[in-house]
């Protein structure tokens, strides 16, 4: 990468205004455990029931039982999450700080069956200035994120937001271009930006 | 042994360089029998005469050394040397003086006799002529360190021994100092530039130089310079093997305080260190600030007085222009810190607080000089226009400079608020014109810009009343004071007349205001009073806005923590006079903005002189509301936790004012019938504060707190000073109970409750009749605590355990788990016979395995009225001095060693795992880690059961970062991407469920974080693909997981 900066000094956004979800599911069981009443119901030595795993009824399926574990749909926040930390490649910032990703941008429409139909999801980012040479990058870095984070019934697009940057269809093309991508995940050089820019993913 | 001949032969063999101590053995040998008589000097010289004259190198070198060494012992410790003695050697060994392969012996041998009694300076000119041949004949390019080293040593020797001598006589004098200059030209040897730093440095200390008339001199003191100067800065990295352990830190400072040993050297000081502040590479700056700053400290004031120019023109930019005065923030107590010195030097902020360091102290120095003063300012005058780009630099460089002295703050401030500087902004304060334009807007910028500005001038008041040692002048008749009502009604007029969105403007005035009721003696209480209520008002308003998250509230809140965090009395007054009532005020079960309110509470009461007036306005609000009541009770607990946790404090004033409250609720909750989990709710927040007066009360009255309850809740005598009305809660079941536990849980345990078997037999049965669970819990508590603490006649206990431990009787072997309980706790002998007895139940009755686990599980289960004192800080010691704990720290490890004795007797067998599984959820990681080699198998094993799955999965991450594991990788990942991505069922039940799932996928985690990759690494490729199917996981928390599983191997990939 050149040592020249093209958006020396971007807003920033901080962390903790930012939309999320991490670490929800560690409160949660925490939360759980400091129930007062409970210390005193397990304390007795003849529990009328068992706690967990609860019975399942009639013949089991392959799929998780739906009483027990409601289906907690891929939504907008959780895409956020996987792409809102990754590292901008000129700054030392995450995409969701530099507001490059919003989390109103993110679009999630989840097939009927997942079983069966095809999943979309549709993210367009916001470079930070409108001739960003690096939108095509950033662009990338986010489709490898989702690529390797979401199952393989999803198709993602990625869009550059309009009006937010000089040459948004050429832009366009080349993030969606399947050939494209390819060729570009095969460049050893870009690669290694690339994963250097997942690397501070949560 | 004796014969001079043999020592002399023995000193030369044994004179290698590795065998010197035997070697300086027979030269002390040979010097007793010297000093002794046995034998004259001339003989000795006879007898090393072939060797010091032989023309074999290394001969006349061991002989010199034997002269050397031997005259290091006689002259050290007796009078043998005659006069004659030393001429004669003197003019010998000067003969020598171009042997160079004896070099370094000669000038020892020379050296030692300097220290013979009988030497003398005016001796035949024996130092003249010393000094002379260095001048003349020494050439410091042909000898080696050890050589060079020696000279120095001599000079130094000649200097320690006749300084008198050598500083008065002009011709030795002037001699010395050529020699000195000669010697040390080209050095490079670190050893010896120390010593060549501290000759110099003496030279300067003890010589006088005539620079004005006596152009030698002149000379002398430019290459005195030049000769250590030409070393700055220095830098050195010692070599692996130095014996002489010389450090860079040891060169660097004694070369600075040469540097600044010399009031003569200034000017040339001076301008080269300025030179060398260019440098853009910290070390050398800080160097450079570090050797000024020395200067300022050893130079004698006329001659800081005749620079201070130069110094302050060659630093004040260094804050003016640079990018980083951002570490000087307003919310600093100090512009320096502390600890300055331990910064590293490669720290470009430590330059900043350096030039700080140095202009103060400069500023110290010249307190009663006329003309620094004057000149910084007139000097800085043209940046303290609020436009200026570098103005708040410019009030960092005054105020901290303000901290110097008495003096020079008010002439600082005086300027400051000078109406055309920063006077013209606070109005009734315009000395000069009173028709003054300000003809500048004050912009929202720029009044931020402004407090700031104050904010630093604050700082110089709080570090100046600080480092004063008699302060009250100060504080009467500093030129701020003069200023503070126009700097607070400005601030307060700025604070209500900027528009609400303003809200950084409004917390750094707000920031200011607590700065000002903080500093020492600045303001009056009713000062205090009234900025308080300002920012009361604006608090409470803004709470009513419903703006909970608002900025400023939270700046206010911060503020009052840190009132009452500073210690003053008066501020803490200040909270209870202002800002509590009102809080308090709205303490209502009617306010819709309770929960907000008592959040207030919950962290602005940090002070235990805050909470006692809290807490008694509180127990006085509470009413019928239990809902109300409860939060409150709850905010009392949580406080008196925070508040012993950060300071201790006695709670005997609790004891008399707030328990019979407490207690008077708790008998109304039992009185209305405790039928629901909310009423045991309450009822245990009521025990637990309870529980925190009796542990903070004083250890001596702990027998008479324990009498008064045990006859109120066993013998049915109202206390009508606790407000407590009669139980007979041994007989008759009662919730009251739960109070009780707390009281005798926190009791001193050195009391006595007068206790028999039958009260045992009666709690026994009516334990055994109750059908609430909760309740016969809180009773099987009792009787454990009871036990436990109280009644210790294990023997006649024996037979009561042995007849309620039968299986065939639940209820009766639930009471005698819990006694085994109580006295396993105290590693009693009985509690572990029946401890054995509980696992030989797993031998030979599988169908009671259940129980018997969970008789475990209640054994080592930690409860909250065994619980050590969890709000103080580990190892510190409780201020009442009370000991409520009667239990053995180490029981749970033995209880772990007799079980883990057993499961290893039959490790295939599941039950016994299960039991493992109970033991390890039960016990801290150390112990665990303590027998990981026993445990390792053990858990890989249970991980293959589906039953025992969540607690062997938390194990695994306990112990995951064993080296040992890497045996086991091939089963371990298996199982666990099979846990993770496919289902499980076993008897209709679903195995891995989401808990099981999470744990799973942790453990992969941990194991591709923590251990040697290269075994995992092999399954990657299974890995990634197993983990797709994770991806599409109907549980957020599991696609999570897999992400980053994924993404580690990934990484992994891409840098191999």
């Amino acid at each position: 990468m050149s040592d020249e900066v093209i958006n020396a000094n971007p807003t920033i956004i901080n962390v903790e205004s930012l939309p999320t979800r991490l670490g929800a599911y560690e409160s949660a069981q925490t939360a759980v455990k400091s129930k007062l009443l409970d210390t005193f119901t397990s304390l007795s030595l003849f529990q009328t029931e068992n706690l967990s795993s609860p019975e399942l009824t009639g013949e089991s399926s392959d799929n998780w039982s739906d009483d027990d574990e409601p289906e907690e749909e891929i939504d907008a926040q959780e895409i956020f999450d996987l792409i809102g930390s990754i590292s901008d490649p000129e700054h030392p910032l995450t995409l969701a700080q530099l507001a490059v990703v919003n989390f109103a941008d993110i679009h999630v429409k989840n097939g009927p069956d997942k079983h069966k139909d095809l999943s979309e999801v549709l993210i367009k980012i916001t470079p930070t200035i409108t001739h960003c040479s690096l939108a095509t990058l950033i662009g990338l870095g986010i489709r490898v994120r989702l690529e390797r984070c979401l199952p393989p019934r999803f198709r993602i697009r990625i869009l550059v937001k309009e009006g937010t940057h000089e040459s948004e269809n050429q832009v366009n093309k080349q993030l969606n271009d399947k050939e494209r991508v390819a060729a570009a995940c095969e460049n050893e050089q870009l690669l290694t930006v690339i994963s250097q820019m997942l690397g501070s993913c949560k | 042994m004796s014969d001079p001949a043999t020592l002399i032969t023995q000193f030369v063999t044994f004179s290698g360089a590795e065998d010197s101590e035997n070697a300086a053995k027979y030269a002390s040998s040979l010097a007793d029998l010297i000093s002794t008589n046995k034998l004259s000097f001339l003989q000795f010289i006879q007898l090393l005469g072939s060797r010091i004259t032989s023309s074999i190198d290394e001969d006349r070198t061991k002989g010199m050394r034997c002269l050397a060494a031997v005259l290091h012992e006689i002259t050290s410790s007796s009078s043998a040397l005659s006069k004659h003695d030393i001429n004669v050697l003197v003019d010998f060994l000067l003969t020598k003086f171009s042997d160079k392969p004896c070099f370094a012996d000669v000038i020892k041998a020379l050296t030692n006799i300097l220290h013979a009694k009988a030497f003398s300076p005016s001796l035949n000119d024996n130092l003249v002529k010393i000094l002379r041949k260095v001048v003349d004949e020494y050439d410091s390019s042909v000898h080696l360190a050890r050589g060079r080293y020696e000279v120095f040593a001599l000079l130094q020797t000649a200097l320690t021994r006749f300084r008198d001598a050598i500083t008065t006589r002009p011709a030795l004098h002037d001699l010395y100092v050529q020699a000195f200059l000669h010697v040390s030209n080209g050095e490079k040897d670190p050893r010896n530039l120390l010593i060549s730093f501290d000759l110099n440095k003496n030279i300067n200390h003890y010589f006088r130089f005539e620079v004005a008339t006596n152009e030698l001199h002149k000379h002398f003191v430019e290459e005195l310079f030049d000769t250590c100067f030409c070393y700055f800065p220095i830098s050195f990295r010692p070599p692996p093997n130095d014996p002489y352990k010389i450090t860079s830190e040891q060169l660097k400072t004694s070369l600075r305080s040469t540097l600044t040993s010399q009031f003569l050297f200034a000017k040339d000081l001076f301008n080269n260190l300025f030179e060398k502040l260019a440098s853009t590479n910290p070390v050398i700056r800080n160097d450079v600030l570090l050797t000024l700053l020395s200067a300022v400290d050893s130079f004698h004031e006329d001659t800081i007085l005749e620079y201070w120019e130069t110094i302050w023109n060659g630093l004040k930019f260094e804050i003016l222009h640079s990018e980083n005065t951002n570490i000087f923030s307003v919310s600093n107590d100090r512009f320096i810190p502390e600890n300055i010195m331990d910064l590293a030097d490669s720290d470009e902020n430590k330059s900043l607080y350096l030039v700080l360091e140095i202009l103060s102290r400069m500023a110290t120095r010249l307190d009663d000089e006329d003309g620094l003063l004057p000149g910084i300012t007139s000097d800085l005058k043209e940046y303290l226009s609020i436009t200026s780009k570098v103005f708040m630099k410019a009030v960092i460089l005054l105020s901290s400079m303000a901290t110097a002295s008495e003096r020079g703050f008010n002439y600082i401030q005086q300027f400051i608020f000078q109406s055309e500087n920063l006077g013209k902004f606070i109005s009734g304060f315009d000395d000069t014109d009173d028709n003054m334009e300000t003809d500048i807007s004050l912009t929202v910028a720029r009044q931020r810009d402004l407090i700031d500005a104050f904010g630093y001038i604050l700082i110089s008041y709080q570090v100046l009343s600080s480092s004063l040692p008699n302060a009250s002048f100060f504080f009467e008749s500093n030129y701020l004071s003069q200023v503070k009502d126009s700097l607070v009604v400005f601030l307060g007029q700025l604070l209500q007349a900027s528009s609400t969105i303003e809200k950084t403007l409004k917390c750094k005035i707000i920031q200011q205001y607590i700065k000002l009721i903080q500093l020492r003696r600045f303001l009056s209480y009713e000062e205090k009073h009234v900025i308080m209520e300002l920012l009361n008002d604006m608090f409470f308003e803004l709470i009513e806005e419903a703006k909970p998250d608002d900025l400023i509230v939270d700046e206010i809140m911060k503020g009052l923590i840190n009132l009452t965090e500073d210690g003053s009395d008066q501020n803490n007054q200040l909270i209870v006079d202002v800002f509590l009532p009102q809080v308090l005020q709205q303490i209502d079960p009617q306010n819709q903005k309770l929960s907000k309110y008592v959040e207030v509470l919950d962290s602005v009461v940090v002070s235990s002189q805050l909470l006692e007036v809290v807490s008694i306005r509180l127990v006085n609000r509470l009413s019928n509301d239990r809902d109300f009541n409860s939060k409150i009770i709850e905010l009392l607990g949580s406080l008196v936790m925070k508040v012993q946790k950060r300071s201790q404090f006695l709670m005997n004033s609790w004891f008399k004012g707030i328990v019979p409250k407490l207690l008077n609720q708790a008998a109304e909750v039992e009185a209305s019938g405790v039928n629901n989990s909310d009423n045991w709710h309450y009822l245990e927040l009521i025990s637990v504060l309870l529980g925190f007066v009796i542990k903070y009360y004083d250890s001596p009255k702990h027998q008479g707190i324990l009498d008064d309850f045990q006859s109120a809740f066993y013998k049915n005598k109202a206390k009508s000073g606790l407000k407590l009305s009669g139980y007979t809660i041994l007989e008759v079941a009662s919730p009251m109970v739960l109070v009780f536990n707390n009281v005798l849980s926190n009791i001193d345990k050195s009391t006595n409750l007068s206790i028999q078997l039958e009260d045992l037999v009666r709690l026994i049965e009516t334990t055994s009749n109750l059908r609430d669970p909760i309740l016969k819990v809180n009773y099987l508590q009792h009787l454990c605590l009871l036990v436990n603490k109280f009644y210790k006649d294990d023997d006649s206990l024996q037979p009561v355990v042995e007849k309620l431990y039968d299986l065939q009787q639940p209820s009766n072997f639930e009471i005698s788990v819990w006694i085994i309980k109580a006295l396993m706790l105290r590693l009693s002998k009985v509690g572990i016979e029946y401890l054995t007895k509980l696992l030989e139940v797993l031998d030979h009755d599988a169908s009671q395995a259940t129980i018997v686990l969970r008789s475990f599980d209640i054994i080592l289960r930690d409860l909250k009225i065994f619980s050590p004192n969890k709000e103080l800080p580990k190892g510190s010691k409780i201020i009442s001095k009370v000991n409520h704990l009667n239990t053995r720290s180490l029981y749970k490890q033995q209880v772990f060693n007799i079980v883990l004795a057993k499961v290893l007797q039959q490790p295939e067998n599941e039950i016994h795992l299960q039991l493992l599984a109970v033991l390890t959820k039960n016990i801290d990681s150390h112990v665990l880690k303590s027998r990981i080699n026993d445990i390792i198998p053990l858990t890989i094993q249970s991980i293959q059961l589906n039953t025992l799955l969540d607690t062997s999965l938390e194990t695994l991450l306990i112990i995951i970062d064993s080296n040992n594991l890497q045996n086991f990788m091939p089963l371990l990942v298996k199982r666990l991407m099979v846990l993770s991505n496919t289902k499980v069922v076993e008897n209709n039940r679903i195995v891995n469920t989401e808990r099981i799932r999470y744990l799973s996928l942790k453990c992969l985690l941990e194991l591709l974080r923590t251990n040697d990759k290269s075994t995992i690494l092999l399954y990657k490729p299974e890995m990634l693909v197993g983990l797709v199917t994770n991806l599409d996981d109907p549980r957020r928390s599991i696609r999570k997981l897999s992400c980053d599983i994924r993404q580690l191997l990934f990484e992994a990939r891409e840098s191999t």
